[in-house]
């Protein structure tokens, strides 16, 4: 079976992970792109491999970071990403795409990579010129993407 | 006091699991950030219980529960997994784990987990 679409799954799963750590998002939309790219100040990477090959990034500014991070760890006040913040947002991104692979529904194993963290005031990543897709969101007041490519 | 070694790369979930066993009385005696120091962990501290990540470096946690149950057949694994897949379920229940947390976890299913594997 070809999966070339990620979107309700992806969708799906935030619609479940961000209320468990009472989280108010909203699916905007999808739109088509050239490759596989970031220009958030926090990016998280995670690379599909064995049932399914690609990369999944989710970019955040540093507020929508902050805000999941603060809800991870309890309602905790976050100002700067530090080890434990770093280490909560790759997992939030293992939570993400752990379970949206679980959706899919194909036999074979899909792993998923330990994530990387990217951050910085002028990042712009180029992780792949293969065309891709990118769902955008509301997260209270501010936004968070989700861009993938598959092979 | 029951010991509780945390088998996961991620610190966050080392300080959430802390956070949920500390208060009822067990120690959480170290954090192996991948399998294979895992291993040697499990050496040095003897831990009544493992607490074991799926996704990880080096040596992931099919691998490392492989490894665990070669040195005690007997050892004693919650298997924390974000994963919905049910095919890696299937192998980590043929190895003889029979205690499984999703993450997001709430502190009161693992410690839940926890104390059915101790029987308490």
């Amino acid at each position: 079976m070809t999966i070339s679409n990620l979107k309700d799954p992806l969708v799906q799963t935030c619609t479940e992970l961000f209320p468990m750590f009472g989280l108010e998002h909203r699916f905007m939309c999808e739109l088509p792109e050239n490759s596989l790219n970031s220009g958030e100040k926090v990016n998280v990477i995670a690379g599909l491999t064995n049932g399914l090959k690609g990369n999944i990034v989710l970019g955040l500014t540093k507020e929508a970071a902050f805000e999941i991070v603060s809800k991870m760890m309890g309602g905790t006040q976050i100002s700067d990403l530090d080890m434990i913040a770093k280490s909560a947002l790759s997992e939030f991104m293992v939570m993400l795409c752990g379970n949206t692979v679980g959706k899919i529904g194909v036999k074979e194993i899909i792993d998923v990579s330990p994530p990387t963290l990217v951050t910085g005031d002028n990042v712009f990543l180029m992780i792949s010129k293969a065309p891709s897709k990118k769902l955008f969101f509301k997260l209270g007041e501010t936004k968070f993407n989700i861009a993938y490519c598959l092979e | 006091m029951a010991k509780v070694l945390v088998i996961d790369d991620s610190p966050f979930i080392f300080k959430a699991v802390k956070k949920a066993l500390e208060p009822h009385g067990f120690e959480v005696v170290d954090n192996a950030p991948n399998g294979q120091i895992g291993l040697e962990m499990y050496d040095k501290y003897s831990p009544d219980v493992i607490t074991l990540d799926v996704t990880m470096p080096v040596m992931d946690g099919i691998e490392t529960a492989k490894g665990l149950f070669g040195k005690n057949p007997n050892v004693k694994i919650v298997m924390l997994s974000a994963m919905g897949d049910d095919v890696l379920m299937n192998e980590a229940k043929g190895l003889g784990i029979k205690q499984f947390v999703s993450k997001p976890f709430k502190p009161e299913d693992l410690l839940q987990s926890v104390n059915s594997l101790l029987g308490s």
